[in-house]
This record gives structure tokens, C-alpha cells and sequence, in this order.
């Protein structure tokens, strides 16, 4: 947590601090016409200030963070960001910067100044403000960086609010992206699939909104051109002991509201589309398996219309389950038969090229369906299972309602173009008894359930935050994980687009006591990276995953030359006797 | 046989634990270390890989693939031309490819040093490599490599060694260079390598080095014509923001160092560069189309050349877009504007002439560049077919014809780009209301 900013001798008066700010924002009527606008804004609380600092004070405070301040790129499953290095937190600002940045030192007093706070506290009606825990942060995103959905619900936090500083002299286009984005939620703590409302970030303005548990979703936009946006980000907070508007018991009431918490509240995975549900096979099926027959002939013929012969020769499979028993990792180069494999990525990539991403849930058209809620995932998926309404009653019905099995084979005849077609019958493959039995040379490990899904990753829109798996429901604390990376396009190498499938060791000794608000852990240069697969073409990663691998798809860029594509499984199993 | 682990987490913290009770001190093994270090050098499948000059040929290779960024590869490159120089036999001579490297390496390795103190250093880098240069001429004194390799050198120099030295006050001194000395020098030799090539008719010696000339020639321009502004470039160029960040020509002092290529010859100089820039994208062209039309999948060394002849067939329409922005201007001018019937010599008539002839060829060399994988190529050619829509009469048949080609190809772009280029898409589609 942000430490308490030491007490300053230097005092503003009240007439100081107003000058700090531009000329309109303590005007009675702008106060009250602000006020209306954010009691009518949707789709929650908020508002936002224009030309709300005096413009001399802003650009220098813009020349101080150019040359005072140094940035490191920062990356995680749900951000990139250039921040400040030394001054993560300006609450920490103490003599010795005060030299270094005194129109910084001064904003961050007028930002926390009792007239001010007082006007936040008026126009949201949040009720009242701490003025002694400040807590902000000078950050800076370049083309590629972005902060995905989130509600901000740390802690005592009651308003955030992001100040500003671009280029003072240019004009911010829309289509540089790095707007701040809203959704609406379809319950509490289940934001909408897409963004409602918008705002475009132009210098000296301040978006702000009151910090509402399970409500106040929101993302940074990515940055798509080669600029800088600039900004002050911080938090008011509520009232601390000895303040005014103290309330006993306050702050640990919403720190109870956490999103954390609530992440892990089962309740609400009643929501999550598409769900971790893994079919059992019959015990007739995994019988013929579990006696160690090899592939027969049948099996070989059927096996090689998809994939290539070379995995399937006597030596192969040998060599192949020793390094799988040995390593619980297998990356498979060149799974699909080079005809095969031709074949599809023209399919793929030409869809991608002439026909019209869908962007937003509503144009994602059946097989197809779309991963909610956006502050865990958001990509385009077949499951091969009936489609669900998005709505409170729809939910209700997939979750209580018929519950059927997938069928690739069905799907397929209501594909409406040839890729999405050629997908499911490549899922169907992954479910035919023949794979299966070659999974289970291979991995020296009987499959005995499994869920098979289709994923798109659009460029500028989709990702997983990093998850672990469940396995409260198998016979072993571990699952078999597959990934057939199907991605057409080219130059993914660097993660530069994002778009990669990391896998990292928690590491539970040192849980306890984090700053909640780091509560992914960082991908790079961390030796806890277990695998690290780049967007590729017609590559298998296998892995028996256990509860202590997060895993997750890092956020591909607007820029990124494609979707990546892919199928994704899990297996439950058994051991062999 | 011991019990298996079940899990990449659980299998991942055993052998940590394994790890760090055998080895409790060392941290890193020096084999991974230096291994961290190893450069692959690739070599041509058919040139005997034992062959010490083909191994020099790998390095550079290596290090102008590598973004030319690497300092440590280029040191090797200049410690083996020291090495194969010291063995040099009476009777094996070295070739003059040989010097054309060392000098091209001698004159990169300034790239490395701008940050010394000693403004000396940069010079003595070039004059070295000019010394290569020489040396390899008297053993082969029509060399075409050794000509190409002179007009590289001095385009590198001139902006490091001098114009980075002098702003808009600066004034000429009895011993300051002579700029347009030099660049007659470097445009004769390169002038003369071009005809030994033509007359042996063996482009293959147009190659990434000779490439890499015209185009330290395109960024000498630009830096003269951007010369007093760089401030204003400070922030990453993107296209929407041209017209906001239109260099504007400064006036310079007639005792200024780079008044004389600044205000009387960079129009001859660009003139130049089209002239032969173009001619290098026409003599390699008929390689690219044979490669275009091969079938058979191809080698590394034809897709690396592909690759390459891509992208100076790509540099080459850039160019001839640039070349037909003049004519261009003034067609539109005569013809839509209520101005005067002539501008710097033009009638409406020629300049429409001239600029189609430089756009037409534009078209032609995007097009060979363009990649089914890349919709930023499509996307070139839309752009220049839009051009050429522009210079076309109004409403003509051609005019319509090339905003429709133009139009299909940038809706293909918008769609595999995710509405990248929706705005060039809407301006073509307003223009036609």
C-alpha cells in the first residue's frame, strides 16, 4: 500500500491553490452542471474536467516528468506501461525531489488540497476525501502499451482519476487509441463484453469516476501509433483515523468488496462463458486404450489424414513419451501432415484477410461464440455446444437449463464459410478415439475426460489473464494441456504483438504481503517462466499442468499482422497401473 | 524407477530445489554464458563453407541482416580482413571484394563511436575505409565493387563527420570541406561502377552493399533538406500528421557550409537519384519476376534475394512517388485552382504528362513488391493507384478505373488490418461524390 506522504512544511493558502487551477473549474455553475452531468453519466459515475490545471503550471509540470523522470517498460498478463521508476508513487515525493520537481510537488498539492477534494467530493457525491493518503503514479504509454479491464477496487480507494499530459500543442486523434473505455456491467462484477462509453485523452483534461466495487470496469486502450500519452494517475481515498468523514470500519467494508476476492467467488463463475467442463469418456473407450494396444492399422490410416506420418512410427513414439515422462512438456513442430497443413492455413489466413473481423459480441455469428467477462478473458471460441443468450435469463438457462455434449460434427453443418468448417472437423479429429490413443503413447497417460475449444485472438481486442487450473473434480491434482497453435500470419517471434501462451510457477511462499494491485506477476525476465510459446504456425504444446502453473495469453496488439489461432484441450487422467 | 512427477509446476520446483542443493554457490555455468555469444553464420548452400572469404562474406551477411546493430560481429568482420590481409600471399591476391568489405566495415564501426570525445575518432574510421579503397584500387583499379563502395563511404560521412557538426548559423572556414566536391566524387564513381555493370550486363552485382549506397544517398537528402528542423521532428512520425509537420525550407547564409547543396543542388541531386535509383529497381527487375514466377518452392539465398529485390522494388516506387510530387502539385494547380495557365516552366499538359509517366512506373514497381502476406504493400499500391487517379482528368475513364482498383485493394487491407486504413478509404470514397 502507498505509504502516508510526509507532513509538508510548505503550506499553500487557499487562494495559492486556486491559482493553481484553470480559471472556471471552482465556478458555482460549472460545479453544478458537472455534478448533473455525472449523476445522469453512464454507464456508471463519472465526469471529467477540462482545462482543469493553470496551462503554465501543467506544461511544466510535463517538462519536469521529460526530463526528470525515468520510465521502465513494465509488462504482465494485463498491462503494458512505461512507469516511472523512482517515483513509482509521487505520495513518496519528499524534500529531496522538491528541488528536482517543484511544479510536480506543487500539482500533487493542489490535486490533494482540501478545495479540491472538497469539489470532487461535490460533483460525485462520494462523500469526503482523504487528504493525507496520496497516491499517484506518472505513467506513460508508447504504441503498444494498454491496461485491460479492471474496477480499480483496491483497498480504501473512493475516486480515481487520470490527469492528462500529452503533447500540450497537438491535437489527440481518436485513432491514436489510449482512450479510456467504460463498460457497463450485466450484473455487479460482470462487465459487458464491450466498451460503452469512451474518453479521448487531451492535455490538461482529467477523466475521474467514483470507485464502485463490481461497477467500475474500465480499460486503457492501446496506444496504435508511435505517440506518447502521458498521464497522472492516482486514487482518492476514504477518510483515514483523526480526518474528517472518518467512518470506524469503512475502509475493511470495501476492502471486503475487493475484486480479488470476489475473482475467486464461485458464484459468479456462473458467468464465465466458456466454462471448464471436461466430458468423461466411457469406460468401454478408455478400456481399449489402457491396454497398451498400439496403433493399429486402422488407427495409422486414420491418424495420417491429419497429421504428419513422422509421429506416428514405432521410434517416434518412444522417443517422444521419454521426453513427455521426463519433462511433462512436449513441443511438437509440424503436428499437421504438410498437405493438410497447406490446406488450412490458406483457409485461415485468407479468411482473416477478406472477410470482416467481427469486433464487437453481438457481431460474432454463430458457431462462434465470444469469452465473457473481459476483466478475465475476451476471445472468439467454438465448443461445439449449443449457443447461450447474454443476458441475466440466458445465463440462468445455460446454467441450469439442457445441458448437452459437444458435437464438432453438428457444428459443422451450421458453419456458415469453409475455415470455420475445416476447424470443427479438426476438433472432431482431436476427439476421435484414434488421437486418443496416440495421446496416450505418447504421454504414458490414460485421457479419461477432455474439452476441446477453437480459439481467435483478434488483434486489438483479445486475451486471457492468467489462470490456474481446477482440478478439485479429477483423479490427479493435474490435467494433460494441449495447444495446436494455428496462427498464419508471420513475425510474432519478438511478443512484440503479444499474442504468446506463457506459463509461470506460483510461488507460494511469498504470497503474503504483495501489493494486491500486482496481484499478476510479472512475465519478464522472471525465472519462474516455465514456457513461453510465441503465435506460430501448426505447432503442439503438451503438458501435464498442475494447480501451481498460471497460465495465460498475453493481450495481442492492434498492430499484430493477424488473430492468432488456435485449439486448445484438456484431458483429465489417469495414471497407468 | 523412480515415482513421475505429475506436473510441469511441481516437476519445475523439485528440480529447483534438486538445483540448489547440489549446487549451492555457482550461479551460472560459463558454457551458458559464452553460449549467449555464439553468432550463427549462415552460408550460401553451394559455396564451400572452409573457404575463408565465403566465411567473411557469411559474417557481413550476418551482420547487415542483423539491423547492422551489432558492434561485436562487426569487430570480428574487421579482425578477420586484419588477419586475411597479414596471410596474403604474392600470389594469391586478395580480391577487390575483399577491400570492398574491409572498407564498407571500417566505415560502419563510426556508427558505433558518435558518442566519443574525440571528434577525431569518426574521421579516422573514414579515412581508413578510404584507404581500403585506394589500396584495392591500385590492385584493381576499375573494380566495380571498389566504385560502388567510394560513393557509400562519402555518403556515410557527410553527415556524420560534418553536417552533424554545423546548425543554421554556422559559416564556411578556409579549411572547411568542399560538399559538393565530395558528392561529384562519390556520384562519378558510382556513375562509372553502373556502366561497368550495364556493359558486362551482370546485375547480380547489384547487390544489398550497392542498395544500401542509394540509399545513405536518399538520407543525405533528406537530412539536407530536414537541415534546422530536427526539433520539430522530435515525435514519432505518423501519416495523418504530414500536414501538420511540413518541413518548411530555411534560409541559410551564403557563407554557410551547406549553403550550396542546401539552396542550388538538391534538386539535381533528387533528379539524380531518381534517374539511377530507378534504373537500379529496372535492371534487377527481370531476377524478381523470374523468382516471382518460379513455382517450385524456393532456396534460402532466392527467398533472402526475393526478400531484397521486394524491397527495392518497394524503395523505387517510393522514390518515383516523390519524384511525380511536383508535377502532381502543379497539374492540380493549373487545373483546379483559378491561377496561371504556366508554373516553373510547366503548362498543365506536361506536368499531367510527367507526373502519370513517374507514377505509372511507381505503380509497376509496388506491384512487384507487393505480398500476399503484407497488406501494407497492397496498401502502397492503392495509394499510388490514387495518385495516379489524381493526375488523371476528371471523371475520365482512367480516373474512375484506377480509384476502383485503388478502392478494392485498401477494403482488402481495411479488412485483414482491422480498420487500419479506414480513413485513406473514406477520403478515396468522399473524392468520388
Amino acid at each position: 500500500m502507498a505509504p502516508v506522504a510526509k507532513k509538508q512544511n510548505t503550506k499553500f493558502n487557499k487562494e495559492d491553490t486556486r491559482q493553481c487551477f484553470g480559471a472556471q473549474i471552482f465556478d458555482e455553475e460549472h460545479v453544478k452542471s458537472l455534478r448533473k452531468s455525472i449523476k445522469e453519466s453512464q454507464p456508471y459515475r463519472w465526469g471529467h474536467f477540462h482545462h482543469l490545471f493553470d496551462d503554465t503550471l501543467l506544461r511544466n509540470v510535463r517538462k519536469e516528468v521529460e526530463k526528470e523522470i525515468h520510465f521502465t517498460l513494465k509488462e504482465t498478463d494485463i498491462y503494458k506501461v512505461f512507469q516511472s521508476g523512482d517515483l513509482a508513487n509521487l505520495s513518496g515525493l519528499d524534500w529531496d525531489d522538491l528541488s528536482r520537481l517543484p511544479s510536480v510537488f506543487k500539482l500533487r498539492e493542489a490535486l490533494y488540497s482540501q478545495e479540491f477534494r472538497d469539489l470532487v467530493s461535490e460533483v460525485t457525491q462520494c462523500g469526503k476525501l482523504s487528504g493525507v493518503k496520496t497516491d499517484m503514479s506518472i505513467n506513460t504509454y508508447t504504441k503498444g502499451c494498454h491496461l485491460l479491464t479492471h474496477d480499480d477496487v483496491i483497498g480504501s480507494r473512493r475516486v480515481s482519476f487520470i490527469l492528462y499530459l500529452p503533447d500540450p500543442d497537438k491535437h489527440w486523434k481518436e485513432h491514436y487509441g489510449g482512450a479510456l473505455r467504460l463498460f457497463p456491467a450485466l450484473v455487479p462484477n460482470v462487465p459487458e463484453c464491450d466498451y460503452s462509453h469512451k474518453f479521448i485523452p487531451q492535455f490538461n483534461e482529467m477523466a475521474f469516476f467514483k470507485v464502485q466495487p463490481g461497477l467500475s470496469f474500465h480499460d486503457v486502450e492501446e496506444v496504435r501509433v508511435d505517440k506518447q500519452r502521458l498521464s497522472i494517475q492516482g486514487w482518492y481515498h476514504i477518510p483515514q483515523r483523526g480526518e474528517d468523514g472518518f467512518i470506524e470500519g469503512e475502509q475493511e467494508e470495501t476492502e471486503a468488496k475487493s475484486t480479488l476476492q470476489q475473482l475467486e467467488s464461485k458464484e459468479l463463475q456462473e458467468y464465465d462463458f466458456p466454462k471448464e467442463v471436461r466430458l468423461p469418456f466411457s469406460s468401454y473407450e478408455i478400456k481399449s486404450y489402457t491396454d497398451g494396444n498400439p496403433l493399429d492399422a486402422f488407427d495409422l490410416e486414420f491418424l495420417s489424414k491429419y497429421m504428419n506420418p513422422e509421429l506416428l512410427t514405432s521410434d517416434k513414439l518412444v522417443s517422444l513419451q521419454k521426453k513427455f515422462v521426463e519433462e511433462n512438456l512436449l513441443q511438437i513442430d509440424d503436428l499437421l501432415n504438410h498437405d493438410y497443413a497447406k490446406h488450412l492455413h490458406k483457409l485461415i489466413r485468407s479468411h482473416e484477410l477478406d472477410s470482416v473481423m467481427p469486433k464487437r459480441r453481438e457481431e460474432v455469428s454463430f458457431p462462434w461464440k465470444m469469452a465473457v467477462p473481459p476483466h478475465k478473458w475476451r476471445f472468439m471460441y467454438m465448443d461445439g455446444k449449443q449457443p447461450e443468450e447474454w443476458t441475466v435469463e440466458g445465463v440462468k438457462l445455460a446454467n441450469n437449463g439442457v445441458q448437452e455434449s459437444p458435437n464438432f460434427q453438428l457444428t459443422n453443418q451450421m458453419a456458415k464459410d469453409e475455415t470455420t468448417r475445416e476447424l470443427t472437423q479438426l476438433s472432431s479429429f482431436m476427439k476421435s478415439k484414434s488421437f486418443k490413443k496416440w495421446l496416450r503413447i505418447i504421454t504414458d497417460l490414460i485421457p479419461i475426460s477432455d474439452q476441446i475449444i477453437v480459439r481467435r485472438f483478434r488483434p486489438g481486442h483479445d486475451f486471457i489473464l492468467a489462470t490456474s487450473v481446477d482440478t478439485s473434480d479429477s483423479k490427479q491434482d493435474a490435467l494433460l494441456e494441449g495447444t495446436l497453435n494455428l496462427t498464419p500470419s508471420k513475425h510474432w517471434e519478438s511478443g512484440e504483438f503479444g499474442g504468446y501462451e506463457l506459463c509461470m510457477a506460483t510461488n507460494d511462499d511469498d504470497e503474503e504481503g504483495d501489493d494486491p494491485a500486482i496481484y499478476k506477476s510479472s512475465a519478464d525476465g522472471d525465472d519462474s517462466v516455465l514456457v513461453n510459446t510465441q503465435a506460430c504456425w501448426n505447432k503442439f504444446t503438451l503438458m501435464v499442468r498442475d494447480p501451481s502453473v498460471l497460465k495465460f495469453v498475453k493481450y495481442v496488439s492492434y498492430n499484430a499482422p493477424g488473430s492468432r489461432w488456435d485449439i486448445s484441450a484438456q484431458w483429465d487422467i489417469d495414471m497407468n497401473e | 524407477m523412480a515415482k513421475r512427477t505429475l506436473g510441469l509446476g511441481k516437476a519445475a520446483k523439485q528440480k529447483k530445489q534438486k538445483i540448489s542443493s547440489e549446487t549451492p554457490e555457482k550461479s551460472a555455468s560459463p558454457d551458458i554464458q559464452s553460449k549467449g555469444n555464439e553468432i550463427h553464420v549462415e552460408l550460401d548452400e553451394e559455396v564451400d563453407p572452409d573457404d575463408e572469404l565465403n566465411q567473411l562474406k557469411g559474417l557481413w551477411l550476418t551482420y547487415v541482416k542483423g539491423d547492422r546493430d551489432n558492434e561485436m560481429v562487426l569487430n570480428g568482420i574487421i579482425h578477420e580482413c586484419d588477419r586475411l590481409l597479414r596471410n596474403q600471399s604474392e600470389e594469391a591476391k586478395l580480391p577487390a571484394e575483399f577491400h570492398s568489405t574491409y572498407a564498407l566495415a571500417l566505415s560502419d564501426l563510426a556508427n558505433f563511436h558518435t558518442e566519443d570525445s574525440a571528434d577525431s575518432n569518426i574521421k579516422q574510421y573514414f579515412d581508413a575505409a578510404l584507404e581500403r579503397i585506394s589500396l584495392g584500387q591500385d590492385v584493381y583499379p576499375d573494380s566495380i565493387e571498389l566504385g560502388f563502395a567510394l560513393a557509400n563511404v562519402i555518403f556515410a560521412r557527410i553527415p556524420m563527420e560534418f553536417i552533424s557538426k554545423w546548425n543554421v548559423d554556422s559559416k564556411k572556414s578556409s579549411d572547411s570541406v568542399d560538399l559538393k566536391a565530395l558528392i561529384t566524387e562519390a556520384l562519378e564513381s558510382y556513375e562509372k561502377s553502373e556502366e561497368s555493370v550495364k556493359l558486362l550486363k551482370n546485375y547480380s552485382l547489384l547487390d544489398n552493399n550497392v542498395f544500401e549506397t542509394l540509399k545513405a544517398f536518399d538520407d543525405l537528402l533528406e537530412i539536407v533538406n530536414n537541415f534546422g528542423q530536427e526539433d520539430s521532428l522530435a515525435e514519432g512520425l505518423d501519416s495523418d500528421d504530414e500536414e501538420e509537420q511540413e518541413v518548411k525550407e530555411i534560409k541559410l547564409s551564403k557563407k554557410h557550409p551547406l549553403y550550396e547543396v542546401y539552396h542550388r543542388s538538391s534538386d539535381k541531386y533528387f533528379q539524380w537519384l531518381v534517374k539511377h535509383g530507378s534504373e537500379f529497381g529496372t535492371l534487377v527487375n527481370d531476377d524478381l519476376k523470374h523468382l516471382l514466377k518460379k513455382t517450385d518452392e524456393l532456396s534460402t539465398k532466392e527467398t533472402r534475394q526475393l526478400e531484397f529485390l521486394k524491397q527495392v522494388s518497394a524503395w523505387c516506387g517510393q522514390l518515383l512517388l516523390q519524384a511525380a510530387e511536383k508535377p502532381s502539385q502543379i497539374f492540380t494547380a493549373i487545373t483546379y485552382d483559378d491561377g496561371e495557365p504556366e508554373i516553373e516552366g510547366y503548362t498543365a499538359a506536361k506536368a499531367q504528362e510527367e507526373a502519370q509517366s513517374y507514377i505509372k512506373q511507381a505503380v509497376k514497381f509496388f506491384e512487384n513488391a507487393e505480398e500476399e502476406e503484407d497488406p501494407k504493400t497492397w496498401v502502397d499500391v492503392a495509394e499510388a493507384l490514387i495518385d495516379l487517379g489524381n493526375v488523371y482528368d476528371y471523371e475520365s475513364k482512367d480516373q474512375i478505373a484506377t480509384y476502383a482498383l485503388a478502392e478494392k485493394r485498401l477494403r482488402r487491407a481495411n479488412n485483414a488490418t482491422n480498420g487500419k486504413y479506414q480513413e485513406i478509404l473514406d477520403n478515396l470514397l468522399s473524392n468520388d461524390d
